[in-house]
């Protein structure tokens, strides 16, 4: 018999989605919270059992378990508590402390089934017969972190009071019906929609949450915890900080932690998870009880500002949280549509532990310590006030999975060094600028600046290669074709044409423009110039001729030397030097052909190139001798580079790849062979070349070496008979996986893959990987391995301050290697060749733009340009991240993903593909793949598939030449007017594969062709069941005519309330009833997915186009005018009914009605409606926001703030929905509407309906105490059939979720009619 | 990733060195050693604007020192 004196409350919501938690995870101990008071001094335990038999009976929650019905779920307060004391003598083992903890941890890592075991339980441990610890540990269902804190502290009292024997004061603990009471009159309240409208707003346009580890966490069964502690002194300098900013000290850690993270790569704009009490009001605050909460902190952390100022903004920002602190975070997920995803919403947390210290038990003094406090998904930072003039404890919990022990340690030490730095740091010093590393971290990150730098060569190009000369003069030295030049002939040919270039006026510091094809005279060209003591800016003939234009413009060349039939303008006014003119070449034969002797510097300039940018116009980097000469000094320790190496020129030389390739051969005797431009373009013929060549270095790009491993691939003979000792990678990102296959066939004694990371502004190179078959099947990416000895690499973040390993930031590069700047562009050159703050005094260093990460093992790893953080519609997206994936759907060889705004301001993701050789690719199955792996957002628009991806003439990707894709652009137009013809344009794009088509498109001008117009017949037939010729198609070919064509009779109005949404069909239609805010455009999405043979009617409210119309009183008035309604297309049963959320009470009460009239319904469809529940009070913002939500579109696109019916229906009519034509009054009649239903709802009392229901369930959100479908037993005689859906109630009228229901619904239909007549078209699709 | 020289509401130094290299240099950040400001704090554009009139020769002062002795 259930004690009389008992009381049944629902759960508050935080207890509901902690239910919902441990039943999903029922073995986790980690919602057990557990904790200890170490009392010092003779305690008397029965004392303190008594006392706690007195707070047990004070407290409700104590006394709390839990139990299931049909109903759901219910706490029942006892009024007996059954909490138990235990009591252990563990003074006399060993170690009694040791044993005391071990027992402690035993407990509380036992999982807790919350039926069945005993929620709370009290231990009295002797650990000496003067020390006592009282251990706590309770389920967080019951009691939440805050009340811990008060029962402890009552405990306290009560025990302090029967000591001293004076009276026990009064218990001001509420019972627990008031703060459940309390809680569900919030959720009910106006507060709760502000709250909602406030988180929704603050978070519409969230960053990515801040995390120290790459990995996405899961929740673990128990955490790692490690703890230290901040010195009384520091802490002191802290709360002075605080006192100055006029903050108390909770901002102060808080602020901390988020400088913390900002410097660790978490960007500026950061979430952190704050956790709260939940708590508003003296009721709450009084009653022990579970409603604690977890809330984002969002904060603006920018390098440049003071600590100062970030103090003023936490603190303003908490008490924003604090303000709002009862919206769950389980309902902001929910709100935000992270529900079901493992999509975080915050980064790590800091716990701030304001309670528990300074207890006294009697005279005896206790100690709190956390066992455990609750779930951590990533990390948790606690933070303990020990009192005034006492520092700080400070507990890191990690979760395992993402946090080693040493990486927790390294943490927390860092963390207290920066709290220790902005202690010391004054009011005005800038965030960014305060150290985070630790002394051995910035030993290890940062050469010494002092250490000497590399002796500056003093000598030049031209010197190295003449003494070459002299000593290999009957070596070959370059090659073309059939003809070649010994050392001794080069440098004699390129003698003459120096002197001929003298003759001219030529000198140190001059410009000379080469333009010459891919040949001997190339190389003899490059080298006149330099022993003119002059520079030379190398132009591809292959350049387009206004980048030609641009050169000469910028450059200003004093000369320009090429060839009859260069192809290229050369600039007006500028002495030419025609190598082929047969005066030139007589007088070259004149000439003499020993050293010239000019003398330059090895500070003089040898080359400029030109570099694009992503943006702004070309610039011209300005290389001096000396920085080439030492790129091959530093790097021969890895080389050895000798005259028996064969190299190829394969690179335009005005690309700087090419400039390692001709002085690698010609400054050490080796052998160069000219790649002529077709050969360099087809992979086949170019791996001949290396065979018959006898290649030994071989420079590529990635791009092009991918294309050469695919020719190897497809001759692995004449790939069997290379001779190659390197390959070198530059020029481009590498992706190290995909050399797996290349080690397949050559194996690790092959040639060496060596990346190498590089950029023009730091002479071609920077760092240097050797490669291996572990690397590249390591899944690692693209490793760039360690800097060249004479260049220092800084990985910095926004502050400038290098970051520790592991963490991504923009490389810097110092030293030898630093080019001059920009030619003639002082601003641009002060901008990005910079001040080095680690090198010599006085030193610079080239900002490269490049993001990348120190490995532990101090490697670099290339992670993406600063900029390919994109961002599209507010998301941050990294391009990587979907190339990756898409790399990874069968068939696809290369996958790149580029931002187009080919109209402005419509930025988008498209996909470019290039399918593995002999296979294809489709872009629906690319979509398909991309929807199943990558969130939404990150999914491109457009997925185009080449044949290969264009290359520039350096052989890097050419973005600027990828094809806009070609889906057929819709001229826009009006909106469709009527769900119909918003239908007819679904499905125009259908078949076009059109993003969108306007209502007023043309099928043959979007490309439709007669092959695509059959298709499309058929789809119109499956669709309205309507069978429309080729010829009809040419009379009326777009959407809004062919909606006339398709029912001349019966098309109805749309906002009548029988709405023909498929009016032809030879079964019984299917009767869809609207929801609450009375329109069923929503299901017009439904009818494609139901065999064509079923009509299909919607029914609507009365009152959505004359605001006059008087609206029903009863869900039974409702029911009986809709019934007639659906008698005059349908006199005789039975009858099918189908109804979404409200719609589905009423569908119930129409079939009770007809039932009544004698007739049968033998298909009551619910879509996750329940009788008897309230609906929430709705607002405008609600209605504007489910429109949104029918079409699939995120609300946060659009921002914060409040919807407006403008934005609203702007993204409705690019969307191309019908529902872009409501007009204002139409939405305030559909807000009149719903709140009219909901009333009508929430006080209906069901009829009892006879036949059976199918019962459509949407799983996601039914966290709680949600009704089941057991609910219905009282009101259906027949059978509940439930079918399940993996969405949210919310989202069930979205496109994706709608087909499921589609097809749902049409099983059904089959299993009572048998398969349509075209059972393959429809169903299938 | 937002890079403290890309920042166009920044406060900004203009820095030279003995080679008179001319450097753009964010004002919260400490100036290396080496380096001398000659303007600012300022705007960015307004440093640049600096830098764009008074860089005129852009090569280090050693070598122009250097080719005019030659």
């Amino acid at each position: 018999m259930p004690d009389a004196r008992t009381t049944r409350l629902p759960l508050t919501a935080a207890q509901s989605g902690m239910w919902y938690a441990q039943r999903l995870d029922p073995d986790n101990p980690i919602y057990n919270g557990a904790q200890y008071l170490e009392i010092q001094g003779l305690l008397d335990p029965d004392l303190l059992e008594e006392a706690l038999r007195r707070v047990v009976r004070e407290t409700d929650a104590l006394r709390t378990r839990f139990v299931e019905d049909a109903e759901g779920v219910w706490q029942v307060v006892d009024p007996d508590g059954t909490g138990t004391v235990r009591y252990l003598d563990v003074s006399h083992e060993d170690d009694p402390q040791a044993a005391a903890e071990a027992w402690m941890r035993a407990d509380f890592r036992r999982p807790l089934n919350l039926l069945d075991d005993e929620l709370v339980l009290f231990a009295v441990l002797e650990t000496a017969p003067d020390r006592f610890l009282w251990y706590l540990r309770c389920h967080h269902i019951v009691l939440d972190g805050f009340s811990g804190a008060l029962v402890t502290r009552r405990v306290a009292e009560v025990y302090t009071a029967l000591a001293a024997g004076t009276p026990v004061p009064a218990a001001e603990f509420a019972p627990l019906a008031e703060l459940v009471a309390a809680d569900e009159r919030y959720r009910a309240s106006e507060d709760f929609a502000k709250d909602k409208a406030h988180w929704n707003a603050l978070l519409a346009d969230r960053p990515r949450p801040p995390s120290l580890t790459a990995a996405d966490p899961t929740l673990p069964t128990r955490l790692r915890r490690g703890t230290t502690w901040l010195s009384p002194e520091s802490t002191r300098a802290l709360r002075a900080a605080g006192d100055r900013a006029g903050v108390p000290w909770p901002p102060v850690v808080t602020a901390v932690l988020a400088a913390y993270l900002q410097s660790l790569g978490g960007g500026e704009d950061i979430v952190v998870g704050l956790p709260v009490t939940g708590r508003l009001g003296k009721i709450a605050r009084a009653t022990p009880g579970m409603v604690s909460n977890v809330l984002p902190l969002r904060l603006s952390v920018r390098p440049e500002s003071t600590f100062d100022a970030l103090l003023t903004q936490v603190a303003g920002a908490m008490r924003r949280v604090l303000r709002h602190q009862r919206y769950r975070y389980e309902d902001l997920r929910r709100d935000l549509g992270l529900l079901g995803g493992d999509q975080r919403l915050v980064g790590p947390q800091i716990n701030i532990m304001m309670f528990g210290h300074g207890l006294t038990f009697g005279e005896l003094p206790a100690t709190p310590h956390t066992l455990n406090l609750g779930p951590v998904d990533d990390l948790s930072v606690v933070v303990h006030d020990l009192g005034e003039g006492q520092g700080l404890r400070i507990d890191f919990e990690g979760n395992p999975e993402l946090y080693g022990e040493d990486d927790l340690a390294l943490h927390q030490r860092r963390f207290v060094r920066l709290m220790e730095s902005l202690a010391d740091a004054g009011p005005d010093r800038a965030l960014g600028t305060v150290d985070i590393l630790l002394p051995e971290e910035r030993a290890r990150l940062l050469p010494p600046g002092d250490a000497a730098p590399a002796a500056r060569p003093d000598t030049t190009l031209t010197e190295l290669f003449e003494a070459r000369a002299r000593e290999s003069a009957g070596s070959v030295a370059v090659v073309c074709g059939q003809e070649s030049l010994t050392y001794g002939e080069l440098n004699a040919r390129a003698n003459r044409l120096a002197r001929l270039l003298v003759a001219r006026g030529v000198g140190v510091e001059d410009r000379v423009g080469l333009v010459l094809p891919r040949s001997v005279d190339l190389v003899v060209g490059v080298l006149a110039v330099l022993k003119a003591g002059a520079v030379y800016v190398p132009v591809d003939p292959g350049y387009p001729a206004d980048r030609v234009a641009y050169v000469w413009e910028d450059a200003g060349p004093s000369l320009v030397v090429t060839v009859a039939g260069a192809g290229v303008g050369v600039p007006a006014g500028v002495p030419l030097v025609v190598l082929d003119d047969a005066g030139v070449t007589a007088e070259l034969a004149g000439l003499d052909g020993s050293d010239v002797g000019v003398r330059t510097s090895p500070d003089a300039a040898a080359y400029i190139i030109y570099t694009s940018g992503s943006t702004g116009r070309p610039k011209g980097v300005v290389v001096p001798h000396g920085n080439v000469v030492r790129l091959f000094e530093a790097t021969d320790r890895w080389f050895g580079f000798g005259p028996d190496d064969v190299w190829t020129l394969f690179h335009s030389f005005a690309f700087d790849f090419s400039v390692w390739e001709l002085w690698g051969a010609l400054l050490r005797g080796g052998r160069l062979v000219v790649v002529p431009f077709e050969v360099s373009r087809s992979p086949g013929e170019f791996l001949r070349l290396l065979v018959d060549e006898g290649v030994t270095v071989l420079n590529q790009t990635p791009s092009a070496f991918y294309q050469l491993m695919q020719a190897d691939r497809e001759a692995p003979d004449m790939g069997a008979r290379l001779g190659l000792r390197w390959v070198v990678f530059g020029g481009e990102a590498l992706d190290v996986w995909r050399l797996e296959e290349w080690f397949d066939r050559h194996g690790d004694s092959g040639p060496v893959p060596v990346n190498m990371y590089g950029i023009t502004e730091t002479t071609v190179h920077v760092s240097y990987a050797a490669l291996d078959s572990r690397i590249a099947t390591s899944g690692a990416g693209s490793v760039i391995g360690v800097g060249i000895p004479d260049l220092r690499v800084y990985v910095l973040d926004g502050g400038l301050r290098p970051v520790p390993a592991g963490v991504a930031g923009e490389m810097y590069v110092g030293g030898a290697g630093v080019a001059r700047g920009y030619w003639d562009r002082p601003g641009l050159t002060a901008g990005r060749f910079v001040a080095d703050p680690f090198g010599p005094a006085g030193s610079r260093m080239y900002r490269t733009g490049d993001v990348a990460r120190w490995t532990d093992q101090g490697v670099l790893e290339f992670v993406g340009r600063a900029d390919d953080q994109v961002k599209v519609r507010g998301f941050r997206i990294e391009l990587g991240e979907i190339e990756s994936v898409l790399g990874e759907c069968p068939g696809v060889g290369q996958a790149v993903v580029v931002v187009r705004e080919d109209r402005p301001g419509d930025k988008r993701l498209v996909a470019y593909v290039v399918p593995d050789a002999g296979t294809e690719v489709a872009a629906r199955d690319l979509r398909a793949h991309a929807s199943g792996m990558l969130p939404d957002h990150m999914v491109p628009s457009a997925f185009v598939v080449l044949e290969r991806l264009p290359l520039t003439v350096n052989g890097k990707l050419d973005r600027k030449a990828l094809p806009a894709p070609e889906s057929p652009v819709s001229a826009g137009g009006r909106a469709p007017r009527t769900p119909r013809e918003e239908i007819l344009c679904g499905l125009f794009a259908e078949i076009l594969d059109a993003p969108r088509v306007g209502v007023e498109d043309n099928f043959f001008d979007l490309g439709g062709q007669s092959l695509l117009a059959t298709r499309l017949l058929k789809r119109i037939h499956a669709t309205f069941g309507v069978e429309l010729t080729i010829r009809s198609l040419f009379e009326a070919p777009t959407p809004a005519e062919l909606a006339v064509h398709l029912d001349d009779d019966d098309r109805g109005q749309p906002l009548d309330v029988l709405l023909p949404l498929r009016p032809h069909g030879t079964r019984p239609p299917v009767f869809c009833v609207h929801p609450a805010g009375g329109l069923s455009w929503c299901y017009s999405g439904l009818i494609k997915h139901l065999g064509q043979e079923y009509p299909v009617y919607g029914l609507q409210a009365r009152g959505l186009d004359d605001d006059g119309e008087r609206l029903p009183s009863t869900i039974a008035e409702m029911a009986d005018d809709y019934v007639r309604q659906i008698r005059t297309v349908q006199p005789t049963g039975p009858y099918r009914l189908v109804g979404y959320s409200a719609g589905g009470v009423i569908a119930h009460a129409m079939a009770a009605r007809l039932e009544a009239l004698g007739e049968e319904t033998d298909l009551l469809g619910v879509l996750d409606t329940y009788p008897n529940q309230k609906m929430p009070p709705i607002d405008e913002q609600d209605v504007l926001a489910d429109l949104l939500r029918w079409v699939g579109y995120d609300r946060r696109y659009l921002g914060g703030g409040p919807l407006t019916h403008e934005r609203v229906t702007e993204v409705l009519q690019r969307l191309g929905s019908a529902m872009a034509t409501l007009e204002g009054r139409h939405i305030e009649a559909i807000t009149r509407i719903y709140a009219n239903n909901s009333e009508l709802f929430n006080t209906h009392q069901a009829d009892k309906f006879s036949g059976d229901i199918l019962l459509v369930v949407a799983t996601l959100d039914k966290i709680d105490i949600s009704p089941t479908p057991a609910t219905w037993g009282p009101y259906v005689g027949g059978r509940i059939e439930t079918r399940e859906v993996d969405r949210q109630h919310t989202d069930l009228m979205k496109p994706g979720p709608l087909a499921e229901i589609g097809r749902i619904l049409a099983a059904k239909l089959e299993e009572m009619d048998g398969p349509g007549p075209d059972a393959h078209g429809a169903a299938a699709q | 990733m937002s890079n403290p020289f890309e920042n166009a509401e920044g406060r900004f130094f203009v820095l030279v060195n003995e080679e008179r290299q001319y450097s753009l240099w964010p004002a919260f950040a400490e100036v290396p050693a080496g380096w001398t400001v000659v303007h600012g704090e300022d705007t960015r554009d307004a440093c640049l604007e600096h830098i764009n009139q008074n860089w005129t020769d852009m090569r280090p002062k050693s070598l122009v020192e250097a080719m005019s002795a030659a």
